[in-house]
């Protein structure tokens, strides 16, 4: 080897990262989502279980026993109509999964497909996909899922079909950018050259790499679907009552909040920490694909 | 400023007008679509089960339900170029000037709530940076994550619960205008102001941080600092200014997040904001309304973004050269 | 006021260490030199080698909150390392400035030309709105830019890149400067970019009677412009000697290597350039052992084991031995040792740290005298 023409290869900084804090750092997110990836799996247990799991009704009304605090027989306490919490927040687990599982759903598989198609043919189809999405984006997704919902009308299909569908121009960006910086590297371009059908050359070649910046991001994106379904329910509009929800429980314990806060707790702590849970996922997987990350 | 340079961002900015104007069509065409395309009659939507058939009939010719519905786009456009979004079936005023009586609530919550983040966020993520791996930016960096994780209306709840019940400092719910009280007015907006612009610090002092973290490790500051400058100055001009670019489209990007979420807010304070009248109108299924706020928030975030990509080129000298 | 052999810069013993995962990398080792007002000193090694760390030492330009710079830099009487904040800042900028690699990173790029000369002006010198304008005129047409009024209004990314080194040098020089610290500050440049630039650093040296550093990977672009040269190697000084001296009669290996590297007009076409085989080290911890040793065509089972020290060099004729020819090395050439051990790796085909002899190439290990 000549001698290199080469920057210097320690570039000492007013605050480079600290390379030593950073071996710490590492370790407490490896932590960290190891306690989110647990969390998730119990909250999808409890949301599947819901039915089966030897729970109280959740809609049993008992007004003698309102408003009280966690106790052998309600073990997360009681709402201000005597309903059991612990069994509310594990069905309302059931609809907050079901809405933003759906809802994620449908806005990867028909954002990633018209993302991957609109980077890989490029040209008119992409300028449309664009413009649409443009549109789709100006409005702030809750006004326009409020405007839509106030058109079709509340129910657990329309409020998860609605946000997925206008989640789609998300995801097709997102998959759009990643095919576009894949289809640069040279071996797209051999299997395009060498005869493999348009199409089926952007499946075979591209989709292994857009589905991990998708799924870092569709984990993020579930805990915004949460936020959002538990946004309608505050404003009294997701699905009707008395079923329950995080958000509808959140909503509901406001009455109370001068006397007690028992009832705002549990679905208080299980929204913050399921939403928490999926971020932390969703950027140790973004960490894991873009390596510049580790500084960010 | 030199002419030459203005000029390159002004034509830089030019250059992308029919662009918006083409989407600002197509959102026009989306909002007017959205009460043409009911399923049923739309007059009978409009006016609900128990209007009589002579309201129907004079609301179906008042739409030109008759019309094709290209012509009717065309009028209704038309009328709103004009400031004329209709007239609500439910409450008997112009549209407009509902929007109108609300909207000085909603501008200034939200122009509040972007400027406490923003300062904020600007002052934490120049600290985070500055000192990057060390306590503070370890903490701020786990504690956006939190902070991200809650929800605007359940922080609300929490501010509402320590402030208003517990403390008694700031009223829970009502809106106090600045023209009558100031003071009341401030006590008005704090809390609804943080509720809505948590999360936006988070996301802003992301942003930055990392930005400002690449930039701090440029030979740039190291040239500055050769130069002799002071800590502040080499933070302020040349660190903060390069790493602000991002920051001013995410800002750009957060505003339509700040108008939606004013939405949730401005129900939970009870103010008499655009975003409660959103929500009023849906529930009383005054989609006339319901249509005319739809076009002026979409068309606000447009031009909101377009404002902020101009002003993108107005900051970094290479972009409104038009290289790079 | 200022005599000839005024001592500017004395570096003692500095040593730069990082803390990282994988233990303390040390970065600069051990490094003393003097320079006198006026002289230039030539600062040669490969990327790695710890030059830039050594320049950025000297101006405690460390930033990295893990690094560690001990030792002593005493400029104009006195020690960097230890003055208050303050007085560094006076110090960074107006008695030593320091210029990069490359313009479009180390000149601001959202700042015009004209404020990035005049923040300088106004921190050190004080000076005011107009007085700060017409010194930067003065400054952008003494390093030779053209229409100077004019590119006081420019973005860095406006200028040709010739032109964006000279406005780098002209900020540096904008408080007069006792020192100038120049790293790499050709490598961006094409070759006859590089001579211009070069030959204005020095015109500029000689009128302001300035010291300069310029640190360099290529010893053609310190040859007949330093004083003297400090070749270093994983953070140590392995030579230093006058120039003149150095080139023509090197003792460490390492610069013979460097300089059987260097392209000259009198080669004839065709003619393969030595390498040397490998790349430098990242020492880690203290050194135990000559760190050039895996690469060098000389090593015995002396270099694996035991670190060498600068020496000075015995055979030397210059008179001030403190500033005279000093080398780190057991087997140098010129020497009957270094011949030894050379024709003994010759014969054995390897050298005793297992690199085949094959690896230098037909002319690249040296020809003993």
């Amino acid at each position: 080897m000549a001698i290199g023409d080469v920057a210097p290869a320690t570039a000492p900084t007013l605050a480079a990262s600290p390379t030593a804090g950073r071996r710490r750092t590492r370790r407490r997110w490896r932590v960290s989502t190891v306690l989110g990836v647990g969390w998730i799996v119990l909250v999808l247990v409890a949301a599947v279980g819901a039915d089966v799991l030897p729970l109280a009704d959740p809609n049993a009304v008992d007004a003698k026993s309102a408003l009280q605090p966690p106790s052998s027989d309600h073990w997360l306490g009681t709402d201000g109509l005597g309903r059991d919490q612990l069994s509310r927040l594990v069905h309302g687990a059931q609809v907050s999964m079901t809405v933003s599982v759906a809802a994620v759903a449908i806005g990867v598989f028909v954002g990633g497909l018209l993302g991957l198609t609109a980077g890989y043919l490029r040209g008119r189809f992409e300028g449309l996909v664009l413009g649409v999405s443009d549109v789709v984006l100006a409005f702030p997704g809750l006004v326009l899922l409020l405007v839509l919902l106030a058109y079709v009308g509340r129910s657990l299909v329309a409020i998860s079909v609605i946000i997925g569908i206008l989640s789609i121009p998300l995801y097709a960006r997102v998959a759009r950018a990643n095919t576009l910086s894949v289809t640069e590297h040279e071996y797209v371009r051999a299997a395009s050259v060498l005869g493999a059908t348009r199409l089926l050359g952007v499946f075979r070649e591209v989709l292994p790499n857009i589905v991990l910046p998708l799924t870092a991001y569709a984990f993020v994106a579930l805990g915004r679907v949460i936020v959002l379904e538990g946004s309608l329910a505050f404003l009294g509009l997701s699905v009707k009552p008395p079923d329950p929800t995080w958000g509808q429980m959140i909503a509901d314990s406001k009455r109370h909040i001068s006397d007690t806060l028992w009832p705002l707790i549990p679905a208080a702590s299980a929204m913050f920490f399921t939403v928490l849970a999926l971020s932390l996922i969703g950027d140790r997987l973004r960490r894991t694909i873009d390596v510049r990350g580790e500084d960010a | 400023m030199g002419n030459d340079l203005v000029s390159g961002a002004l034509s830089r900015t030019i250059r992308r007008v029919p662009r918006l104007a083409l989407t600002l069509l197509a959102v026009s065409f989306l909002t007017f679509m959205l009460t043409n395309l009911l399923p049923g009659d739309p007059a009978l939507t409009l006016l609900g089960e128990n209007a009589s058939d002579e309201q129907i009939e004079a609301l179906r010719l008042d739409l030109r339900l008759d019309e094709p519905l290209l012509a009717r786009y065309v009028q209704w456009l038309g009328d709103a170029f004009t400031g004329d979004l209709g007239t609500s079936y439910r409450t008997g005023q112009p549209v407009t000037e509902a929007i109108v009586e609300r909207l000085p609530v909603t501008v200034e919550l939200g122009l509040v709530s972007l400027a406490m983040s923003l300062v904020v966020s600007i002052l934490l993520a120049v600290w985070s940076a500055y000192r990057a791996g060390g306590v503070v930016d370890r903490f701020l960096t786990t504690a956006s994550f939190g902070l991200m994780a809650v929800p605007n209306f359940l922080l609300a709840l929490l501010l509402v619960i320590v402030f208003a019940v517990r403390l008694g400092w700031l009223p829970a719910t009502g809106w106090v205008r600045f023209s009558e009280d100031p003071i009341g007015n401030m006590k008005s907006v704090i809390l609804p102001a943080i509720a809505l612009g948590a999360n936006e610090v988070a996301v802003f002092m992301r942003v930055l941080r990392s930005d400002m973290v690449t930039t701090l490790r440029q030979d740039s500051i190291t040239m500055a600092r050769s130069k002799g400058l002071s800590t502040r100055r080499i933070l302020l001009f040349h660190a903060f200014r390069p790493s602000s670019l991002s920051l001013v489209t995410i800002v750009g990007v957060q505003v339509g997040a700040i108008i939606g979420g004013s939405v949730i807010i401005e129900t939970m304070f009870a103010l008499p904001g655009v975003g409660r009248l959103l929500v009023d109108s849906i529930a009383e299924r005054d989609l006339i309304t319901v249509q005319g706020l739809a076009l002026v928030i979409g068309v606000s975030v447009i031009l909101v973004n377009f404002l902020t990509d101009s002003l993108y080129s107005f900051i970094d000298p290479r972009i409104r050269d038009g290289d790079r | 006021m200022t005599s000839p052999d005024e001592l500017l810069l004395e570096v003692v013993d500095v040593t730069t260490s990082f803390d990282t995962d994988l233990g303390r990398l040390v970065a600069v080792d051990g490094v003393s030199f003097r320079l006198h007002r006026g002289e230039t000193l030539g600062v040669v090694g490969e990327s790695g080698s710890g030059k830039s760390v050594l320049a950025r030492s000297v101006l405690r330009l460390v930033g990295d909150r893990n690094a560690q710079v001990t030792g002593r830099v005493v400029l104009r009487g006195s020690d960097v390392l230890k003055m208050p904040d303050r007085e560094l800042r006076r110090l960074r900028g107006g008695s030593a400035a320091m210029i990069f690699q490359d313009p479009m990173t180390a000149l601001n790029g959202t700042m015009r030309i004209g404020s990035q000369l005049s923040e300088s002006l106004r921190e050190h010198l004080g000076l005011r709105r107009r007085q700060q304008r017409d010194a930067s005129i003065e400054l952008l047409r003494s390093v030779g830019i053209p229409d100077a009024e004019r590119q006081l209004r420019s973005y860095p990314h406006q200028l040709s890149g010739g032109m964006r080194q000279r406005a780098m040098i002209a900020i540096a020089l904008a408080c007069g400067p006792d020192l100038l610290i120049a790293d790499e500050p050709t490598t961006a440049l094409d070759v006859t970019m590089q001579r211009q630039v070069l030959d204005l650093l020095d015109r500029q040296r000689a009128e302001r009677s300035m010291s300069m550093m310029l640190i360099t990977h290529d010893l053609g672009v310190v040859a007949g412009r330093a004083d003297s040269i400090m070749v270093m190697y994983a953070g140590r000084i392995v030579e230093r000697a006058p120039a003149r001296r150095l080139f023509t009669a090197p003792r460490h290996p390492y610069t013979d290597g460097l300089l059987r590297s260097i392209p000259r007009l009198s080669d004839e076409p065709g003619r393969e350039l030595a390498t040397i085989p490998g790349s430098p080290p990242i020492v880690i911890g203290g050194s135990t052992a000559c760190s050039f040793a895996p690469r060098c065509p000389r090593a015995q089972a002396r270099c694996l084991n035991e670190l060498p020290l600068l020496v000075e060099d015995a055979r030397t004729d210059s008179p001030s031995s403190s500033d005279g020819h000093a080398y780190a090395c057991f087997y140098p050439l010129g020497t009957e040792s270094g011949d030894a051990a050379l024709l003994g790796n010759r014969r054995a085909g390897s050298t005793a740290a297992g690199l085949p002899m094959a690896a230098f190439g037909p002319t690249g290990d040296g020809v003993p005298t």
